[in-house]
């Protein structure tokens, strides 16, 4: 009987999904060390990614869904970390690298889980440092990346919140290490966040926000990135000649960092992607959807997934539904998915075996619990009331009635 | 200089039960091995390449294969052309009994088809896929080295990866 060598072997392995590979450990003990050494995870997550292969969307409305990216059709729910939250707010996803999310159930608690081998990590938590001045509004946005030059997973905390005026700000950046399991602070991000919701999002080992220079006196949006390497911020150049009039976010689409330029006045949307980052010149127009030409009727897009061949690209409309944009014909296609929520956040995930380190859930408890005890006061109340309020995407009447409803818990107390 | 036109060059290949094969250069070049040996030496003489490790049965669908994709390549690329690749390799998979596969993976990979070789070890994965871990042992000839106890640790760290597995009919 022909016998496989042991180098052809991970050529095969790779090309299987996480489930099976965690089964075949059990064939054999060399099996069980080739899936579990870290040469072949990096080898079936590159495959993976390269091949668009292992790919499921996550959806969040509330709950938590994922649905198998190659065929699109059934929803399933999906047991997580965080379940039983009985908040309103629902868990969170704060970012999705290489098969791994990071959850936060609205309150305190942050897992770092692998859906896929469905092991997970708590994290330490860390109390942002409170402003001695009396403050509001108070914003957190988070990130999740990889770096590659420690070989590690960092989320990012930025805690944003006004100064003395309305013109200023001031933030407290914390990243936290899975090699490490710890926060550490670093430097202060010197922009201000446009979106008070959104995490970083993730392209070139780098995670991008929308930022302005200042709330109020120079708020023309720009694009800047975080480095998880070296953990400097930088700014990104866009194309020039763009028109001045239209909402801008930024989105990944197959690994490339995407501008989205909403014209809502005109019901437009132009999707620009950065074909070699970090050059302004490769900028380049992906695709533009018109009302009605090519959707009827919408309010915005965003860019989800290229097609296992390249030649559609998956757009979330509205969060309501999902689109396969043919880039040569330029026309659009419904995609009808059975069990689907009304209303959704979309996110793309790739079926992994990165592991977690197991043993977070243990260490710090006992500053867990004595952190817990200090937390019955009126500064943890007060913050929690404006974290709630800030989490949603509201506009500043909305934002004014949530504060006044926190003054008033504070009234309370004292 | 010869004037003799390349296409004509034939290349011989000598298998391991003292068969020869006589192919078009063009062919033989698909051949990474070979490729590479007179790319290194290319004033070899054209002797009869011996293959020590591959049988005439294989060569002979190795020959096939790269003849028909080379003929694939030289048209215009299309989606019909696609096609007409996609099926041909489905019917070749389809053909291989698990032993023909094993055997024509370490033939491409002896020869370094690259192209040939992930076509194979696609078609080997796509069997194995939700089958048990017997299944597994079988196709492959792996002994379990695990102690009955050493077994039921490992398969316990994932037991929902073994609900809804294939059940093995062979």
């Amino acid at each position: 009987m022909a016998s496989l060598s042991h180098d052809i072997i991970p050529d095969i392995l790779c090309r299987l999904c996480v489930e099976d590979l965690l089964r075949f450990r059990c064939v054999s003990k060399p099996w069980c060390s080739l899936i579990d050494g870290p040469d072949f995870i990096k080898l079936h997550l590159s495959r993976s990614l390269k091949t668009n292969t292992n790919l499921s969307l996550i959806l969040r409305y509330g709950h938590l869904f994922s649905i198998n990216f190659d065929s699109l059709k059934t929803v399933q729910k999906l047991k997580h970390p965080l379940d039983g939250n009985d908040e309103g707010v629902g868990t969170e996803i704060l970012g999705s690298c290489n098969g791994l999310l990071a959850l936060f159930n609205g309150e305190e608690k942050i897992a770092l889980w692998n859906p896929s081998t469905r092991k997970s990590q708590m994290l330490p938590v860390t109390e942002p440092e409170f402003p001695r001045r009396y403050c509001f509004s108070q914003f957190i946005v988070y990130g999740l990346g990889y770096d590659p030059i420690s070989d590690d997973y960092k989320l990012v905390r930025m805690v944003q919140f006004y100064g003395k005026d309305n013109d200023s700000f001031e933030s407290e950046v914390m990243v936290y290490s899975l090699k490490t399991n710890s926060w550490r602070r670093i430097k202060d991000f010197p922009f201000y966040l446009k979106y008070k919701r959104g995490y970083g999002i993730l392209a070139k080992n780098a995670l991008h926000w929308v930022v302005s220079k200042k709330p109020e006196s120079d708020t023309k949006s720009f694009v800047v990135a975080f480095d998880l390497g070296t953990e400097e911020y930088r700014v990104v150049e866009l194309p020039d000649g763009l028109d001045e009039e239209f909402h801008m976010n930024v989105k990944a689409l197959g690994g490339y960092l995407c501008m989205v330029a909403n014209y809502w006045e005109v019901h437009v949307v132009d999707i620009w992607m950065m074909k070699e980052y970090g050059v302004k010149e490769s900028w380049t127009k992906l695709l533009t959807v018109k009302e009605p030409e090519v959707i009827s009727d919408f309010e915005f897009v965003l860019p989800l997934a290229y097609s296992k061949n390249g030649d559609k690209v998956l757009l979330n409309q509205d969060d309501y539904k999902f689109v396969w944009y043919d880039l040569k014909s330029k026309r659009v296609k419904n995609v009808r998915i059975r069990g689907a929520p009304e209303s959704f956040e979309a996110e793309m995930f790739v079926g992994s075996l990165v592991p977690l380190n197991g043993n977070g859930a243990m260490i710090n408890k006992k500053k867990q619990d004595d952190q817990k005890k200090q937390r019955k006061n009126n500064k943890k109340r007060l913050w929690k009331g404006l974290n709630v309020a800030c989490a949603q995407d509201i506009g500043s009447l909305e934002l004014f009635f949530f504060l006044a409803i926190g003054s008033l818990e504070i009234g309370k107390e004292m | 200089m010869s004037t003799a036109t390349v296409e004509s060059k034939k290349i011989t290949l000598r298998t391991a039960d003292n068969h020869e094969f006589e192919v078009d250069e063009a062919i033989a070049m698909e051949f990474g091995t070979v490729k590479t040996f007179f790319d290194e030496n290319p004033d070899a003489s054209r002797e009869p390449i011996p293959l020590p490790n591959i049988s005439s049965q294989y060569l002979s669908i190795i020959i096939e294969y790269c003849k028909s994709h080379l003929a694939f390549r030289v048209r215009e690329s299309s989606s019909s052309v696609e096609d007409g690749a996609k099926a041909y390799d489905e019917e070749l998979i389809k053909s291989l009994d698990n032993e023909s596969l094993k055997e024509l993976i370490l033939a491409a990979n002896y020869l370094n088809i690259k192209d040939m070789l992930d076509m194979l070890n696609q078609g080997v994965a796509d069997r194995i896929k939700n089958k048990s871990v017997e299944y597994v042992r079988r196709f492959f000839g792996i002994e379990n080295d695990y102690t009955p106890e050493e077994e039921a640790a490992v398969r316990a760290q994932n037991e929902w990866a073994f609900e809804g597995v294939d059940p093995d009919d062979d």
